[in-house]
């Protein structure tokens, strides 16, 4: 009996730490170029991967697409209504979007998606906010500007003057 | 043997280059107001700035070259080539002021890009990019696609001189008896598409949640690209953003109706649909796609990497029709080619070696010329197999009936020849810096046909020697090298007559 | 009224013209899938 309760704790002790280490696994973050440069090796595996969300939330039939950002790679994910209602800033002029980490299933041809590349995002965590960037004008631009302008006043009539015409035959018409 | 020139010729030139520039600093207040609707400072400065000094300029070659003479064919082929430059430098400009490229050679790069609507992009950061800027990159697709001259045309270019500017910026065709009016018809087939294929992608937009704004300036933009063959798209990852059937059902569908002759749709949209069936260049088109897509298909090994029959269409021949019209659109990321075979590639690179139709917004070598070709052989074979006495007589439909004549096949043989002496040009320049034959080869193609679909070598961090010579690549390739030639007869003998 | 009559013929030719491009260019689309689909079931078979 006592040997029965000892070998049970230490599977349940066991099975803790697989299960933490599966979670570890599972939050251990792929960068999308890993993605990339070895596209079978993660064909239908669960993973982690972390990124800007830019541009726009697609709606698919009862699912949505974002595309993440990550460095200069990019990978569309499949999220359901709860997270898409999480993800307050898209990236786009003057607005840097959410940092997002998504855990899901990644497909190299999605059976569901007419064979795209996506993950189908089981957790999604929002990592860093979004914010609005401020933009910096150049005033020597607006000066530079000025200066062209009034040239271009000045030396408009004078080159729209009537030109002198003259024919194929070098002849003034 | 170099053609005459005489300083004589440079005044007239000058002239209507001034006009070209002013007209180009005009169209920067398109994208100048968009910036002010939407509340980008920072952009529509740089546009209002770009915009003076293109009309600045303008101004100043219009005061000291106040000659308006009829162009002669020589100068009318100058003109076309160096306006062509001139104005990639100044729709660089502003894209230089977003600071999305690294310097003012990549900037010139995606200027040239979307002029020659290849597509080929060294953009960084574009999903951050003002809607102004981006919206520039695709409205240089739409005149150039529709023909910075044609433009010209339109506005301010005197017929006598019409006809020669707009030979040389590689358009034959009269559509109509007068120049101007062929310039016209070819902008209201274009305006019409615009407005029915923006309203169909606004609508696919709009169903799947963009806002109507956004759902608005992809559609146009989308458009704009897609219509004039150039494969520029609003966000980084190219159609591939959309993750849509129906957008790429949409995009192909308008890229294979900018790929066809706009005397064909003339003929369509006055009465005489019959020519969709009967004009050879088309039914030579259709033929092409199919055998081009065969040898992409038959390059696929089982088992087949695709988990059903609509993936497999899908992917394979989206990036074909994209090829063969020379939009250069994508709906895979480049690294997908990693799993395409070197024979399924090769039926991309001769897909986008053929081009697309004579006299529409397309590139490469023309299906207009491989036919004449074909005919020519045909011909010849016929004479060697005839009795001495025998007049043998090759004829197609375009348009018209046309005999072929042996003035036909010598252009069209010259034509095909530098296209495909420039592919492998580029192709060995590719490999000289270090990259594998077959992607070099692509890009040459890609660049030289104006498609822009990439293997993954055109980015901002490749070498400057290559990102010129895909410059110049491009230029060749959109002008079909007779103005560029013409243009360096008329330097030669400038310096000559010193 | 001869001049409407004249616009409305023109407009008329214009969308017959524009539908029969459409639909040509899905007919080409459809060759293609056609060939696609033997492709992929013959691949299939031999797998």
């Amino acid at each position: 009996m006592k040997k029965i309760g000892f070998i049970l704790i230490i599977a349940t002790l066991f099975s803790g730490t697989v299960g933490a280490s599966k979670n570890r696994e599972q939050l251990k973050i792929t960068p999308v170029s890993t993605l990339f440069e070895e596209p079978s090796l993660y064909d239908g595996q669960r993973l982690t991967v972390q990124g800007e969300v830019i541009g726009d939330i697609m709606k698919d039939r009862e699912t949505f697409w974002i595309n993440i950002k990550d460095g200069d790679f990019f990978i569309g994910v499949v999220i359901n209504n709860f997270q898409r209602e999480e993800i307050r800033y898209l990236g786009r002029y003057g607005v840097r979007g959410d940092i997002v980490k998504v855990s899901g299933i990644y497909h190299l041809h999605c059976p569901l998606h007419y064979g795209e590349r996506d993950i189908h995002a089981e957790q999604l965590e929002i990592v860093e906010s979004g914010y609005k960037m401020q933009e910096t004008i150049q005033r020597d631009r607006i000066i530079i500007g000025l200066l062209l302008g009034i040239f271009t006043i000045i030396i408009l009539p004078y080159s729209h003057r009537k030109s002198i015409q003259k024919g194929t035959d070098g002849q003034q018409k | 043997m170099i053609p005459y020139f005489s300083r004589e010729d440079v005044g007239p030139i000058l002239h209507y280059l001034g006009k070209m520039i002013e007209g180009i600093g005009v169209l920067m207040f398109v994208p100048f107001f968009i910036g002010v609707l939407n509340g980008e400072w920072g952009p529509s400065i740089d546009f209002i700035l770009s915009s003076l000094f293109s009309i600045a300029l303008g101004s100043v070659f219009l005061f000291i070259f106040r000659e308006e003479k009829d162009l002669n064919w020589r100068q009318g082929m100058s003109v076309v080539t160096l306006c062509w430059i001139v104005v990639m430098f100044l729709g660089a400009l502003p894209l230089y002021l977003s600071g999305h490229y690294l310097s003012y050679l990549d900037a010139s790069f995606e200027a040239m890009s979307a002029l020659a609507t290849t597509g080929l992009v060294v953009v960084n950061d574009l999903d951050h990019m003002s809607y102004a800027c981006n919206f520039w990159r695709h409205f240089m697709c739409f005149i150039g696609g529709q023909g910075i001259i044609l433009v010209a045309l339109t506005f301010f270019v005197r017929g006598g001189s019409a006809f020669k500017v707009y030979v040389g910026e590689a358009r034959e065709e009269r559509i109509m008896p007068n120049i101007i009016q062929t310039a016209r018809f070819i902008w209201l087939v274009s305006l019409t598409y615009l407005v029915i294929g923006s309203a169909i992608l606004f609508s696919i937009n709009l169903w799947r949640g963009f806002s109507p704004g956004r759902a608005l300036f992809h559609a146009i933009c989308l458009f704009m690209a897609g219509w004039d063959t150039a494969g520029f798209a609003p966000q980084s990852q190219n159609i591939l953003y959309y993750h849509s059937y129906l957008i790429d059902l949409a995009t192909a569908m308008f890229c294979l109706l900018g790929a066809v002759n706009f005397g064909v749709h003339y003929a369509v949209w006055t009465g005489k649909p019959r020519e969709l069936l009967k004009n050879y260049e088309l039914k030579l088109y259709v033929a092409s796609i199919l055998i081009t897509f065969f040898i992409v298909c038959i390059g696929f090994k089982a088992p087949l990497p695709f988990p059903n029959f609509i993936s497999f269409f899908r992917e394979s021949f989206y990036q074909l029709i994209s090829a063969h019209t020379g939009v250069g659109y994508s709906n895979i990321d480049t690294h997908n080619f990693s799993y395409w075979s070197p024979l399924a590639i090769l039926g991309l690179i001769i897909a986008m070696g053929l081009g697309g139709s004579s006299t529409s917004t397309s590139g490469g070598i023309k299906i207009l010329r491989i036919g004449i070709l074909l005919k020519g052989i045909k011909k010849e074979v016929k004479i060697f197999t005839s009795p001495g006495a025998t007049v043998v007589v090759e004829k197609f439909h375009h348009i018209r009936d046309i005999i072929i004549e042996d003035n036909h096949i010598k252009m069209a043989a010259i034509i095909t020849l530098l296209y495909i002496a420039l592919y492998l040009a580029g192709g060995m320049i590719g490999v000289f810096y270090g990259y594998p034959f077959l992607p070099a080869l692509f890009e040459s193609v890609s660049a030289a046909a104006n498609v822009g679909l990439s293997m993954g070598i055109t980015s901002p961090f490749m070498p400057a020697g290559l990102k010129l010579t895909y410059i110049i690549e491009m230029w060749m390739g959109r002008l079909e090298f007779f103005s560029i030639f013409v243009f360096f007869s008329f330097l030669l003998s400038l310096k000559s007559s010193e | 009224m001869e001049k409407l009559i004249k616009y409305l013929k023109i407009l008329d030719r214009w969308v017959i013209g524009v539908i029969l491009e459409l639909i040509y260019t899905l007919i080409t689309f459809s060759a293609a899938a056609i060939l696609c689909c033997l492709f992929y079931f013959i691949a299939f078979i031999k797998k």
